[in-house]
């Protein structure tokens, strides 16, 4: 008698199931918790307001380029730090699972390994595209519409997008190296201070010293400046190609790194 | 919860048994304070649950189901913590903290933090905690789930010695009968938010069956067996071709047994005791059996006995 | 020592000690007023330019908001430690025990001073010799430490009250949201002068207003009275309106019997 052999189904990738199961999981699970979504839109049309309100007056009188209101300009900035929060969620997503025992039930499965990673990044994107609208929607309401049309805003997304995986790959290793949430409290302090040590929020011409130095050199401000070209509507320049060139190895940065630290918890319960 | 109806003496050990989901620990934390009862009333050591709750908290311990420890502190740190949440002076926390960490064979690992302790560690830690005030009523959730036998054995065996030597009152929840019927001097069996039975565990037992002997004799002696079993009680089928009484005078009846078997020429080739279990109980109760994980039930096993008459 | 006092004092040990015992924490916790320190002088040293800042002095204007608002971060420490405490029943050990709870939460706003007071010894070593001024220094830095403890203990009561009500890591972001615009919503960045009509009439209602004029004393000029009290009076108010809504927070917390 002939048995037929059991095993994935012709023309099904490996992993893509799992990859479905867990990432509908992640969606489950943050739209469960409206405390984790809604600091991620809170937070950054609080700063823009806050921002706006203290600079906004003063902008010309501290050589703030006239072409653009502070509300443009600091725009991407807004959708950045919207992607910090996206991250940390995640992240924080991540060490519960390791807290409670989640991450070692996936482990002991014989599931597609990076499918633990892929599932909750993509979901990851997926919220910072939404987020992301909402704020643009926000902002036109305010008077600050994307000039570059829809090319413009596809490229925001992506970008936008991209840095929240960065961001969330990072935050995931972070939390499978030490099990703890309150570290992702750190990387979140550590996260603003990168982006205000760039151009999201001052032109680097009005910094002093090695702080003007490092926002002039910083890969934020090469995303962030791209970002804003689009914003503005500025055609013809390398801006949004490099944006997304540093969203791009952001993005694998953060990847390997949350690979990583998942082979390393994997070998670890294997030993 | 359906309606709790129970009185535990002092110095006692009680046991509250019942499958997952029977409502043990929901009884134990409004016992302990820590949920307000929607209706009724509870008094703890003389002292009501709700409108004394302060007093209560002074005169119990608990270590409840989770091992309620902070795994980034000592156990040193822990035991100090808790020993001024109950408002020890500091020498006399740290004379009970040493006895104790003695007594409970945990010395050895206070010094480093819980988060590298094992289940078993964790427990004696958590216990330990629930003891530095030298509570009147100790409150024990589920205290051996999850942990190795010879761990297991330990603890029972610090429970009785609290019960014997200081006089604690110990209210006890478990899902493991052998653990309830070895602890416990009287118990509640629970299930769906009811007690449904109640008492100590041998009456529970008695009171659902008697004790059934497994004869098992030579080939040609079963129809003068089956005759001389018909005096000591019904008679009862058995596995594998053995013959079976329901001692109507319980176990003690056994030797009777065996004396009238060998007067009247019958060679005994096994003979197995059954004993009624409290799954027999639960059984009885609800209809349905209690699953659980049990190592050895005494009663299911018994007493083998293999016999030759020459 | 009182019992509740040794209770409050182990609490607060235990929330200053998760500071080194968390990997990476010491970095962040209290290197981030730092970088905020390092991080608004530089970013904003354009504004010195501006009439009514203190003229040539940035650092002493940032100095006292970096101290201020790390100290807002504080209470971060007591929701993790909630958060944390939840799922492994630890918070059932304290509730279960006759400790008062008053203690319990006194031991974890403390603890948020002590993060907070390491804070500012961080930031004073970097400022100090970073050149920031003292006018008056006798003043200025007791002014400092009360300011930084009483925003830290507002941030403590803020998380503990959020966390007993939502206890998960996740209502963590709500925590900081509070802390944000607590913390933003103020004259951290620039006087009142400059900025948006809406931004000024909710700055002139902050309490974190008065609380880092009362701070910046000393920095920019000699400390008053005048320039005093209506900190303290924030302080003190704004502490009494947080510790009853943590009470009525704990008191749900589990629907625990009274």
């Amino acid at each position: 008698m002939r048995v037929a052999a059991t095993g994935p189904r012709r023309g099904v990738p490996a992993g893509r199931a799992e990859v479905a199961a867990l990432s509908r999981r992640a969606v489950i699970r943050i739209a469960r918790q409206p405390s984790a979504w809604l600091p991620g839109l809170l937070v950054p049309l609080l700063m823009t307001a806050v921002f706006t309100g203290d600079y906004g007056k003063v902008a010309a009188a501290i050589g703030f380029p006239a072409s653009a209101s502070y509300l443009h300009y600091v725009l991407p900035a807004a959708l950045l730090a919207g992607a910090v929060y996206v991250g940390i969620v995640t992240g924080t997503e991540a060490t519960l699972d390791v807290e409670n025992g989640f991450i070692s039930r996936l482990l002991l499965a014989t599931i597609w390994r990076p499918a633990i990673l892929v599932g909750p990044l993509a979901v990851a994107a997926l919220q910072a595209i939404a987020q992301s609208c909402v704020l643009l929607a926000v902002f036109a309401a305010f008077g600050a519409g994307i000039h570059g049309g829809l090319s413009g805003c596809v490229v925001i997304l992506l970008a936008t997008a991209l840095f929240t995986v960065a961001i969330a790959g990072a935050a995931i290793a972070l939390g499978l190296w030490t099990g703890d949430s309150e570290v992702m409290q750190g990387l979140f302090g550590v996260l603003f201070i990168l982006l205000f040590l760039s151009s999201a929020f001052f032109p680097p011409t009005d910094m002093s010293g090695w702080f003007r130095a490092g926002a002039t050199h910083s890969p934020v401000t090469m995303l962030v400046d791209g970002m804003r070209d689009p914003v503005l509507g500025l055609r013809g320049g390398h801006g949004p190609a490099e944006a997304l060139l540093v969203a791009v190895a952001c993005c694998a940065v953060g990847i390997v790194l949350a690979l990583t630290a998942l082979r390393g918890r994997d070998r670890a319960g294997a030993a | 919860m359906r309606g709790i109806d129970l009185e535990v003496s002092e110095g006692s050990i009680f046991g509250l048994l019942g499958p997952n989901g029977a409502g043990k620990t929901t009884v134990v934390r409004m016992l302990t304070t820590l949920l307000a009862p929607s209706g009724g009333w509870a008094r703890v050591a003389g002292l009501d649950v709700v409108r004394q709750a302060s007093a209560v908290r002074r005169a119990i311990g608990a270590a409840l189901q989770e091992t309620s420890l902070d795994p980034l502190m000592t156990g040193r740190e822990l035991i100090r913590l808790q020993a001024a949440l109950h408002g020890l002076p500091g020498k006399v926390a740290k004379h009970r903290a040493d006895a104790l960490l003695e007594q409970l064979e945990l010395a050895g690992v206070a010094a480093g933090r819980v988060k590298v302790y094992s289940g078993g560690t964790k427990r004696r830690l958590d216990l330990a905690l629930a003891l530095i005030h030298q509570p009147s009523v100790l409150f024990l959730d589920e205290p051996t789930t999850g942990i190795d036998p010879a761990s297991r054995q330990a603890i029972w065996a610090q429970i009785r010695a609290l019960s014997q030597e200081q006089g604690a009152t110990i209210f006890l929840t478990t899902q493991y009968l052998e653990e309830a019927d070895r602890l416990c001097g009287e118990l509640a069996i629970m299930d769906g938010g009811v007690i449904v039975r109640r008492g100590a565990p041998e009456v529970l037992k008695a009171q659902v069956d008697v004790p059934t002997l497994l004869v098992t004799v030579a080939a040609g002696h079963r129809e003068r067996a089956a005759g001389i079993l018909a005096r000591f009680g019904q008679a009862r089928s058995g596995p594998r071709g053995a013959l079976g009484v329901g001692l109507a005078d319980g176990a003690p009846a056994v030797a009777d047994v065996v004396r009238a078997l060998d007067e009247g020429g019958v060679l005994i080739e096994h003979l197995h005791l059954d004993l009624p279990t409290l799954e027999d109980v639960f059984a009885d109760a609800t209809g349905r059996q209690m699953l659980t994980e049990t190592s050895e039930e005494p009663g299911r096993i018994g007493a083998d006995i293999l016999q030759e008459h020459g | 020592m009182t019992a509740a006092a040794r209770v409050a004092w182990l609490i607060a040990r235990r929330n200053v000690l998760n500071v080194f015992r968390i990997p990476g924490n010491v970095i962040t916790v209290v290197g981030l007023p730092v970088l905020v320190l390092i991080m608004f002088g530089g970013a904003f040293s354009r504004m010195a330019v501006l009439a009514g800042y203190p003229p040539g002095d940035p650092i002493g204007w940032v100095t006292p908001f970096a101290v201020v608002l790390g100290a807002a971060f504080t209470g971060l420490g007591s929701a993790y430690d909630v958060a944390r405490d939840v799922p492994t029943g630890f918070m059932d050990r304290l509730l279960a025990s006759p400790a008062s709870r008053a203690a319990l939460v006194t031991g974890e706003v403390l603890g948020s001073v002590g993060r907070a007071w390491l804070q500012l010894a961080a930031v004073l070593v970097i400022a100090l010799p970073a050149g920031v001024s003292l006018h008056d220094m006798g003043g200025a830095i007791p002014l400092l430490l009360l300011a930084s403890a009483g925003v830290a203990a507002w941030s403590g009561l803020w998380a503990l009250a959020v966390l007993y009500r939502l206890p998960s890591a996740q209502s963590i972001g709500l925590v900081t949201i509070g802390i944000f615009a607590a913390s933003m919503l103020a004259t951290g960045q620039v006087p009142v002068r400059y900025q948006a009509f809406w931004l000024s009439a909710i700055t002139k209602v902050n309490p974190m207003t008065p609380v880092l004029k009362m701070s910046r004393q000393g920095f920019l000029g000699p400390v008053t009275w005048s320039g005093t009290w209506p900190g303290l009076l924030a302080l003190t108010l704004t502490a009494v309106v947080l510790a009853l809504l943590t009470w009525a927070s704990l008191r749900r917390f589990g629907r625990s019997a009274r």
